[in-house]
C-alpha cells in the first residue's frame, strides 16, 4: 500500500495496563481499508486487551487511536459502534436469556431507527448463518458453542461494520466448526469487502485466510510482515504453528 | 369465617398490589445492575407526600399526581446520578449500602419538609363501597388492582416488545456486550432507576387514600416491598409482583384470622422461612423467563 492511502485503522504507541500492571505497551498497528489482517500471540500477550481498546470498553493510558483519519481516542464506546466499529467479543458474551432474534437485532441498537437497514442486515445474517433462522426464538444460552460464535458474528453484522474486531472465533469449536466460521470471515473480507482485525490463537488458520499479520508478545509487537511470510518463519512456525 | 375470609382476600390483594409494584421496581434495578436498592420504599413515600402538597396548594388532582409523580422519577433519576453512578467501581455490596444511606437521607429530607404529620390524599372516586355479601370492596381498592394490573401488563410489554426495554436485558445479562453493540449502559441505567421510582410513585398515590402516610412512611413498604421480590425469587419481576400479592393476602388472613397485631410479623416470618428453605424465590431467580 502507498503513503497516499490513509489507513482505516490505526493505533500509534497505545499502552494500556490493568492497576500497575502494562499489558499494552507503545503498540503501532495499522489496517487498510479491505485488508483482513491477524494478530498472532500467546495466552495473555495482550490480544483481547488491544481489541477491548479498540472498541473502547477498556481505558487507555497512552497513544492514539485514529478511525478513517480521525481520533477516536476519545469517543465512547457506544459511539464508537456508531461509526462502524463492530466487536465480536472472546467468549462469546451471549444475551443469554434473549432469544436469537433478539439478541441479532440488538446488534443493530446504534441503527434502530433504521428500519430498512434492519430489515435488510437481518435478512443478510440468516443467509450467512442459516441455522439461526430455525433457532430464532431460542434463548442464546441453549444455544451450542458453534452456534453462539454465529450469533455474535451475525450480532456485529448487525451494527454495519466498516471494521469488524474479532476475538478469537474458533475458541472452544469442533475442528469442523472452526472451518466453517473461518469460511465465513473469508467471505466476508473478499467477497464483502469487509476489513477484519482477527485476534486468534489458532494462528495457523488465522494466517492462511489473513494478508498480513502483527505477532504480540507480552503487550508490544514483535513482527509485523506479510501473511504468507509469517507461514513461512521459521522462528514463527516453532511458537506458534506447532511445528 | 367465610366473610372475614372474603374480605381478608380483598384488603390483602388491595394492599399486596402496592407491595407487587414496589417489589417490581426492586427487581427491575436488581436485575440492571445487581444491586438491591433500599431507597425504593422512599419513592412511595415521596409520591405520596408530593401528592399530598401540590393539591393542598390548590393544583387540580389529576396535576397534581402528575407532579407527584414527575417528582418521583426526577428523584429516582438524580438517585442514579449522583449517588450510585459515581461509585460505579463500588462492589456491590457497598453500592447497596449507598442506596441505604440515599433511604436515610431522603427520609430525612422529607421530615425537614413535611414535618411528622400524618397525611392522605382523598380517594379517586368517592368512597361509596360496593358490597360482596357482608364484605365491602370500596372504589380505590379498585383502582389499586387495576392501575396495579395495568402497570404491570405495561412494564412487562416493554420489556418483551421495546428496544430500549430489550436493551435494557441486555445490560442485565452483559454490561461490556451491551457497550460494545452501541447501547449506553450508563443512560439504561438510569432510565431503570427513573422506571421503579415512577411504580414506586404510583403505589404511593394510589394507597394514599386508603392508608396514612409520613415521612417514614416508606422504610415499611420497601421492606414488605422488598419480601414481595425475595418471595417471587429476585430479580423476576413477574414473580416479584405474585410474591407482593401473596404476601398482602398472608399478612390480611393472618391478621383477620388470628390478630391484626401479628400483620407485619408475619411478612417477615415469610420472608425468613423463604430465605431459609428456599432462598431462589417461590417463582424462580431470574434465568429461564425473566420477564
Ligand atoms: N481484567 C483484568 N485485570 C487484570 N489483569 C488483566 C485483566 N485482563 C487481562 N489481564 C492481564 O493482561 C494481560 C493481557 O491479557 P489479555 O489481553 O486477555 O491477553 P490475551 O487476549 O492475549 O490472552 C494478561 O497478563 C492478563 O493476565
Ligand atoms: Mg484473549
Amino acid at each position: 500500500m502507498g503513503d497516499a492511502v490513509q489507513p482505516l485503522l490505526a493505533l500509534s504507541s497505545l499502552s494500556c495496563h490493568y492497576g500497575k500492571t502494562p499489558a499494552l505497551r507503545g503498540v503501532d498497528i495499522e489496517v487498510n481499508e479491505g485488508e483482513l489482517v491477524t494478530i498472532v500471540g500467546a495466552n495473555g500477550a495482550g490480544k483481547t486487551t488491544l481489541l477491548r481498546a479498540i472498541s473502547g470498553v477498556l481505558p487507555i493510558h497512552g497513544g492514539s487511536i485514529t478511525f478513517e483519519g480521525e481520533s477516536i481516542t476519545k469517543m465512547a464506546a457506544h459511539h464508537r459502534c456508531e461509526v462502524g466499529i463492530c466487536h465480536v467479543p472472546e467468549g462469546r458474551l451471549m444475551f443469554a436469556d434473549l432469544t436469537v432474534a433478539d439478541n441479532i437485532y440488538l446488534g443493530g441498537y446504534a441503527h434502530r431507527r433504521d428500519k430498512s437497514w434492519i430489515k435488510k442486515g437481518t435478512e443478510w445474517v440468516y443467509e450467512l448463518f442459516p441455522i439461526l433462522q430455525d433457532k430464532a426464538q431460542d434463548r442464546a444460552g441453549t444455544l451450542s458453542g458453534g452456534q453462539q460464535q454465529m450469533v455474535a458474528i451475525g450480532r456485529a453484522l448487525m451494527g454495519r461494520p466498516r471494521l469488524l474486531l474479532l476475538d478469537e472465533p474458533s475458541m472452544g469449536l469442533a475442528p469442523l466448526l472452526v472451518a466453517d466460521i473461518f469460511r465465513v470471515i473469508r467471505q466476508l473480507n473478499q467477497e464483502e469487502g469487509l476489513t477484519c482485525l482477527m485476534v486468534e490463537q489458532n494462528a495457523k488458520a488465522a494466517l492462511k485466510i489473513a494478508q498480513r499479520g502483527y505477532v504480540l508478545e507480552t503487550g508490544g509487537v514483535t513482527l509485523s510482515a506479510s501473511a504468507s511470510d509469517l507461514l513461512a518463519n521459521e522462528e514463527i512456525r516453532k511458537a506458534y504453528l506447532g511445528h | 369465617m367465610g366473610e372475614v375470609f372474603l374480605q381478608s382476600l380483598i384488603t390483602g390483594v388491595t394492599v399486596g398490589s402496592a407491595y407487587a409494584l414496589v417489589g417490581l421496581g426492586f427487581a427491575i434495578i436488581f436485575n440492571a445492575s445487581d444491586v438491591v436498592n433500599f431507597a425504593q420504599g422512599e419513592f412511595v413515600m415521596i409520591g405520596a407526600m408530593s401528592a399530598v402538597s401540590l393539591l393542598a396548594v390548590g393544583l387540580p388532582f389529576v396535576v397534581a399526581i402528575g407532579f407527584a409523580l414527575l417528582i418521583t422519577v426526577a428523584i429516582g433519576m438524580m438517585l442514579e446520578k449522583f449517588a450510585i453512578e459515581p461509585a460505579k467501581s463500588a462492589t456491590v455490596v457497598s453500592t447497596i449500602i449507598i442506596t441505604i444511606g440515599a433511604s436515610i437521607f431522603l427520609r430525612g429530607a422529607a421530615l425537614l419538609i413535611w414535618g411528622k404529620n400524618f397525611h392522605s390524599l382523598p380517594a379517586f372516586s368517592g368512597e361509596i363501597p360496593i358490597h360482596l355479601g357482608s364484605a365491602t370492596l370500596t372504589p380505590q381498592s379498585l383502582w389499586v388492582m387495576g392501575v396495579t394490573a395495568l402497570m404491570v401488563l405495561l412494564v412487562r410489554s416493554f420489556f418483551k416488545r421495546t428496544v430500549t426495554g430489550k436493551a435494557i436485558l441486555a445490560c442485565s445479562a452483559n454490561p461490556m456486550a451491551a457497550s460494545l453493540m452501541g447501547i449506553p449502559v450508563r443512560r439504561m441505567m438510569l432510565f431503570s432507576y427513573g422506571l421503579s421510582a415512577f411504580l414506586g410513585g404510583v403505589a404511593g398515590v394510589l394507597i394514599a387514600p386508603i392508608a396514612f402516610t409520613s415521612y417514614d412512611a416508606g422504610m415499611m413498604l420497601g421492606l414488605k416491598g422488598f419480601a414481595a421480590a425475595i418471595l417471587g425469587g429476585l430479580g423476576n419481576p413477574m414473580g416479584a409482583v405474585a410474591g407482593g400479592v401473596v404476601l398482602g393476602v398472608l399478612e390480611s388472613l393472618g391478621a383477620g384470622l388470628i390478630s391484626s397485631g401479628y400483620k407485619d410479623a408475619i411478612a417477615f416470618i415469610i420472608l425468613l422461612l423463604v430465605l431459609f428453605f428456599k432462598p431462589q424465590g417461590l417463582f424462580g431467580r431470574a434465568g429461564s423467563d425473566r420477564v
